[in-house]
């Protein structure tokens, strides 16, 4: 062969080997491309629910039978007049007490700072009772609005649930939980002298075991006075329901048993309470809910009742067992 | 209170027992300027020292450290071939930064970002500026945190002990 | 406590004999933080009765590395938590170990690990010890480089929250690719000026829903592509995002679907420097617990498009991105007048001028018995709504002599306190409008001894009115400093609310170790995240710092 065929042969036999490796490399290269696109790709398609009808239909509720015990649920709104995200929150409890009836015993503690009085939202709904609770359970330091749920919750941060999740654990409980104790109470009040007597029985339906504490609340219902709201500014009227105003037991109440109980033990606790004149007066003629403006105060009042498990150091320390709720003034 | 007593000791003890002999500097992926990515492996300056400085475009001091430098980066090259990097721990909120500052300023040294801490995390750094001395093996000799006016003498006198291959300051 | 020590003690004795296997590059390393503060109560300026008197925050890391495999543990504690910071975080443990095993094709974490994706828009998980943020993902993590340039990343796992982790399974897949290096060195492409980074990324959340009223999707993805380019002096970076419908507590259970869009293009060079950004958000709140607020289990990060100042007066009412909806965008200029130029003077002088804007989008809300699909609103038009932020501002650093330098800010903010503090749609206080001065200066009065002064004023008519701040920060050697600081509301339109918020702070740094201690009064704050606003304390005491890396 010529010398200069030689030299040509040489010169395009190395480019094609260049060029074979050049494009080999490319579509090898391209393959892995290739592929982890293609992975991206199904994984956006596969990972994905597109919901197209978001409302559940309305859950029918059953009405509670008279002759059965059931476990009540204690829930708990801890709010605040200057509280702007709260109107929500106050409007979930009220939904719950709507759709479960006595099943629900409902609590609105008013305490941290957006509880406190300022110039336009001056009405004072906190307690003593309430901001111990509201401090130990760490509520308001991490943000309103939030709540419990029978204060079930393990670790103990996680007590703490926004108001969002409250359904759901309710209808946990009431669709699940069997009650273990039975709690009734029988109020008589005399509207002269505004003394409260209070007698409430529990009755320990299984033995169990450990320290449980009854606790007895005070609640004012539908208290009239300014919110502030993120969608309506400042609600002058707006309707503070199931207010907690005071504790007649102590804060973490009276021990019922330290070391377990007995299958249909009975305790029987009695307590004497007189209404204090300060409690706000009904509201303006024209109140929400087409209340009467001449309903006194009192007749908004209700006793908040609840065990729970007081047993130090166990898994469900603070739970609630049983609640109950009962007006004072018929 | 007697849980943080507790605490306090260990840490002061852990800083007097632990003489600083750093080790290599940890293998970590970071990123060069334009997004392609860099291995810390790649650190090296023939055999001569590398000042290593951690800093973030928010951070005053470090810029200062980084900019009192620049005056003497010339000389210091001269008579010591020491190399300065700057690892960037800035996310992605100002990281556009990293480029603009530098430019301005028109700082020399090779600019690294760190956006996802790795580099950081691996070297035990716990805020920022922090700055290393590695020698000529690519071992760690020296770590100071914090910046104040002049400590760029004490970080020089450093480097030329360690060219002497004298014991460093503290 | 006992465990921990007779671990450090095994360490000790340990690493003492190190050195023998140093040849195998094997190493033990960590660092250690603590911070405590005893409070006093203050009924003046609102200071609470702490009932235990000290809380703290600490936390140690400790790192094994041997060649390419490495390990480590964080110990973190809280006894209690400080105030101000959430309050879930109780007790101490152990939240973040991990296994990782790295080589030149493939890097494997099992346990928990930090990553983001492009801007983190998608998906950025990551640490800052000094808020206590924290959603480190607990699970595995493979990242393979089959190419040079070709990165692949495949994880999945539970974000941490708190000791615990969140309810939802993230699973997330990104591909980065630098293109210019795919191809062979010795080519054009290789080696051109143009540099281009592409990358692509889905990150899908699994969370079972206890909804009674709604029915919510359970497995919910987020993806997106973005783009670098780069060019000698010039750079773009753009990247955009879409995420499926994801009803969450922090968007109101919208089942809207959701996008984010970002890009930033700069050309810097030798002394001078432009920047651009701008940024649209809609509905880009994204967290692997759909019932979680404040900033637990977020997934993505979406940071502020402003300015990041560090001077108090400036960052007194900082913005932050409105996850539900916002248009920003920011624009820099920096340059830098040359050593014996006329404004230069004898050693240069630089001046940065800056301006962000945030705006919310152009929605219209959809009354409830319409919004058969939930989506609460509707996007109008691509343009800007309700005003939300801006921040104008004017910075220049000049030397004036060997011993003396200073930097001087003028910014002019607007900040509507509705919107961003408390996410309120309506009119209750009125949009802040400051003007802030800063002078700081630096006198180096011996080659390693420097006194720093600095003063700042923030005029306003709204909210608490006028602040200004008085500093003195002494360094009378380098590893040793005292600082004065003062900020006085001097402008408040109750008289009785002028208070002065002044702290001492002393510092002593030596090596890796640090120690500072403070003592003074700290202004109350209100902090709302999510949809749940907590107030920050106001505070008085005495604080305390240690902390350290070997």
């Amino acid at each position: 062969m010529p010398y200069s065929t030689r030299i040509r042969w040489y010169i395009t036999n190395r480019i094609n080997q260049f060029l074979i490796k050049k494009i080999r490399n490319f579509i090898q290269m391209n393959q892995h491309i290739k592929i982890s696109f293609l992975f991206l790709m199904i994984a956006f398609f596969t990972g994905c629910d597109y919901v197209i009808t978001p409302l559940k239909p309305t859950t029918v509720v059953t009405s509670p039978d008279s002759n059965k015990v059931y476990k009540n649920v204690l829930v708990e709104d801890y709010t605040g007049s200057t509280c702007v995200n709260c109107p929500p929150a106050g409007a979930e409890l009220d939904s719950l007490v709507a759709t479960y009836g006595s099943r629900i015993i409902p609590l609105s503690v008013n305490a941290g700072n957006f509880a406190t009085p300022v110039p336009t939202y001056s009405l004072n709904l906190q307690s003593a009772v309430g901001d111990a609770y509201d401090a130990f359970f760490q509520m308001s330091a991490t943000g309103n609005p939030c709540g419990m749920v029978n204060r079930k919750g393990n670790p103990f941060s996680s007590k703490y649930l926004l108001y969002t999740l409250w359904a759901g654990v309710a209808q946990d409980i009431i669709q699940n939980d069997t009650a273990f104790i039975k709690l009734t109470l029988t109020t008589t009040f005399d509207t002269t002298t505004k003394a409260l007597n209070i007698t409430a029985t529990s009755t320990f339906l299984k033995s169990l075991s450990g320290a449980y504490n009854l606790v007895v609340l005070l609640t004012q219902d539908s208290i009239i006075g300014p919110q502030k709201s993120g969608t309506a500014g400042e609600i002058a009227n707006y309707q503070h329901r199931f207010v907690l105003r005071d504790a007649i037991t102590g804060t973490w109440g009276d021990a019922l048993v330290t070391a377990g109980s007995n299958t249909n033990q009975v305790i029987t606790k009695t307590y004497n309470y007189t209404l204090s004149s300060s409690y706000p007066a009904a509201g303006t003629t024209t109140n929400p809910g087409n209340k009467p403006a001449s309903l006194t105060n009192f007749k908004r009042c209700a006793i908040v009742a609840y065990i729970y498990n007081a047993t130090s150091g166990s898994t469900g320390q603070y739970e609630v067992m049983q609640a109950q709720q009962k007006k004072i003034y018929p | 209170m007697k849980k943080i007593a507790a605490a306090i000791v260990v840490i002061a003890l852990c800083s007097m027992a632990f003489k600083f002999d750093g080790g290599k500097i940890p293998v970590v992926t970071i990123k060069n300027l334009d997004g392609s990515k860099v291995s810390t492996s790649t650190f090296t300056n023939n055999g001569k020292p590398i000042i290593i400085s951690f800093w973030a475009t928010w951070c005053k001091p470090c810029k200062k450290e980084l900019d009192n430098i620049l005056d003497d980066y010339a000389d210091w090259q001269k008579e010591t071939g020491v190399k300065i990097i700057a690892i960037s721990i800035d996310d992605a909120r100002t990281m556009p930064k990293v480029i603009t500052d530098a430019k301005t300023k028109g700082w020399p040294y090779e600019i690294y970002i760190d956006d996802n801490q790795d580099f950081k995390r691996a070297m035990n750094v716990n805020a920022v500026p922090h700055t290393f001395i590695i020698d000529g093996k690519g071992e760690i000799v020296w770590s100071h945190n914090s910046y104040a006016e002049g400590d760029e003498i004490y970080l020089y006198e450093n480097i030329k002990h360690l060219i002497k291959g004298e014991k460093l300051e503290h | 406590m006992k465990k921990l020590l007779f671990c450090l003690g095994v360490l000790l004795y340990s690493t003492s004999s190190y050195s023998q296997l140093k040849d195998i590059v094997e190493s033990i390393h960590g660092n250690f933080q603590i911070d405590a503060q005893y409070y006093n109560k203050d009924t003046s300026i609102g200071a609470p009765i702490v009932p235990q008197k000290v809380l703290s925050n600490g936390f140690g890391n400790i790192n094994y590395i041997r060649g390419g495999f490495s390990a480590g543990i964080r110990y973190e504690s809280y006894n209690p938590v400080m105030q101000g910071f959430d309050p879930r975080y109780q007790g101490s443990g152990i939240p973040y170990r991990y296994a990782r095993y790295k080589n030149a094709k493939l890097d494997i974490t099992a346990g928990n690990f930090y990553d983001q994706f492009g801007s983190g828009m998608i998906l950025r998980v990551y640490e800052e010890r000094g808020l206590l943020y924290d959603n480190t993902m607990d699970g595995f993590r493979a990242i393979y480089t089959p190419l040079r340039g070709l990165t692949i990343k495949a994880m999945i796992g539970h974000q941490r929250t708190f000791f615990t982790t969140s309810p939802g399974v993230v699973r997330a897949g990104d591909i980065d690719l630098s293109f210019n290096e795919l191809f062979d060195t010795s080519s054009k492409i290789a080696s051109m000026k143009t540099r281009i980074t592409l990358g692509g990324s889905f990150v899908s959340k699994y969370q079972a829903s206890q909804s009674t009223t709604l029915n919510e999707p359970e497995n919910v993805g987020c993806g997106g592509g973005r783009v670098t380019i780069t060019r000698g002096g010039f750079s773009i970076f753009s990247e955009y995002a879409y995420k499926i419908n994801d009803p969450s507590y922090v968007n109101k259970y919208s089942y809207k679907d959701g996008q984010g869009a970002y890009i930033t293009t700069s050309y810097a060079t030798n002394g001078f420097s432009v920047m651009l950004a701008g940024k649209y958000v809609d509905n880009m709140g994204f967290r692997s617990d759909r019932d979680q607020t404040l900033n637990a289990a977020m997934i993505n990060y979406m940071p502020a498009l402003t300015k990041y100042h560090t001077y108090l007066m400036a960052t007194f009412y900082p913005y932050a991105t409105q996850p539900n909806g916002e248009m920003a965008a920011q624009g820099e200029i920096q340059y830098k007048f040359k050593k014996g130029s006329p404004l230069g003077g004898k050693y240069g002088m630089e001046v940065a001028g800056n301006g962000s804007l945030a705006y919310g989008i152009d929605s219209v809300n959809i009354a409830p018995q319409n919004d058969t699909r939930q989506y609460h609103y509707v996007v109008k038009s691509f343009s800007p709504g309700q005003k939300y932020f801006h921040d104008f501002n004017i910075e220049v650093f000049k030397k004036f002599s060997k011993k003396v330098k200073g930097t001087f800010l003028y910014s002019n903010q607007f900040y509507n306190k509705n919107i961003i503090v408390e996410n309120s749609a309506v009119n209750e206080y009125a949009n802040i409008k400051t003007n802030i001065f800063v002078a700081d200066v630096t006198l180096k009065y011996k080659p390693t001894s420097s006194i720093r002064f600095e003063g700042e004023t923030m005029f306003t008519k709204q909210d608490k009115g006028s602040w200004a701040v008085g500093m003195v920060e002494w360094w009378p050697v380098s590893n040793f400093y005292l600082a004065v600081l003062d900020q006085y509301n001097y402008g408040n339109a109750d008289p009785t609310k002028r208070f002065h918020y002044y702290l001492v702070n002393i510092g002593f740094i030596r090596d890796a170790m640090r120690i500072t201690m403070s003592y003074g009064k700290q202004r109350q704050g209100i902090f709302c995240v999510g949809g749940v606003c907590r107030t920050v304390p106001a505070s008085d005491g005495i604080s305390l710092t240690v902390s350290t890396s070997f």
